[in-house]
């Protein structure tokens, strides 16, 4: 039984310090935001060939988020986590979450108001995760929950473009985080 | 002395940290995300008051001459409203 926290990009934003540190930062809104040099040395590429095209987030245009919204990611099929893991077809090396979170959570490459959205995002979707399972529905609504969080990484990382690592660490660790998203109880 | 210059331009280059995202493009990329057209990559005009309830409240207008509201609650979350 995998802790609450472990609750994959919720980790980002869900904990209350990360919420009251965000908030804090928010204050100061109106200041530059000053830039936070990320010590951690990037998490090892397994696929380093199938790194995704990244178009810059200064360019995004509302159709290319209307169509992240309903874009599935290339190359996931939409299996139950528990034929994922047998079959092996998606297994990544183990991805250190909390250090992804920090990185997430530091980059400049997003700022606070956008960071917040995001962090509404994975909460709504954690919330009907939690209460389709509460309802015995998670299996038949497991391919729109895996559609939209399909399409929320997808936001995440057009937004990266100024962070191309953490990107591509991100969508390296695609299943681990949807693994332990499905993960967190109600 | 060539390449040491050369080395540490490349090595500045390397190390140079995402650049910053400003507070105006900040808000039209929330904007964007919640499926609203902004017109743009930042804002204008962006006012902050806080509702009686103590939620922080964010207007802004859009290039494309939109205004919309923002508002951020206590837990956190985010939602943004066309004002026009």
């Amino acid at each position: 039984m995998r802790p609450l926290w472990m609750g994959g990009l919720a980790l980002v934003f869900v904990t209350g310090c990360a919420c009251k540190q965000e908030m804090d930062v928010m204050h100061d809104a109106d200041k530059p935001v000053t830039a936070i040099m990320s010590p951690e040395s990037t998490a090892p590429a397994p696929d380093s060939g199938d790194k995704p095209a990244v178009r810059s987030a200064k360019h995004v245009k509302p159709a290319e988020l209307k169509a992240a919204n309903t874009k599935p990611l290339p190359e996931v099929a939409h299996k139950a986590p528990g034929k994922a893991r047998i079959q092996g077809e998606h297994s990544t090396p183990k991805i250190n979450l909390a250090m992804l979170t920090e990185r997430l959570k530091n980059t400049d490459a997003i700022g606070v108001f956008t960071k917040l959205a995001i962090r509404s995002d994975i909460m709504d979707l954690k919330d009907d995760i939690a209460r389709y399972r509460q309802k015995s529905l998670l299996q038949s609504k497991m391919k729109e929950v895996r559609e939209r969080f399909d399409g929320l990484l997808l936001k995440i990382m057009a937004l990266l473009d100024g962070d191309p690592d953490l990107s591509h660490d991100l969508y390296s660790a695609r299943e681990s985080i949807w693994e332990s998203l499905l993960g967190v109880k109600a | 002395m060539k390449y040491i210059g050369i080395s540490a331009l490349l090595l500045c280059a390397w190390s140079t940290p995402a650049q910053a995202v400003t507070p105006a493009e900040d808000i039209a990329t929330t904007i964007l995300l919640r499926g609203y057209d902004c017109g743009g990559k930042q804002v204008s005009a962006i006012k902050e008051t806080q509702d009686a309830s103590g939620n922080k409240i964010i207007q802004a207008t859009c290039p494309n001459g939109m205004r919309y509201e923002i508002k951020i609650t206590a837990d956190g979350r985010v939602k943004v409203k066309p004002l026009n």
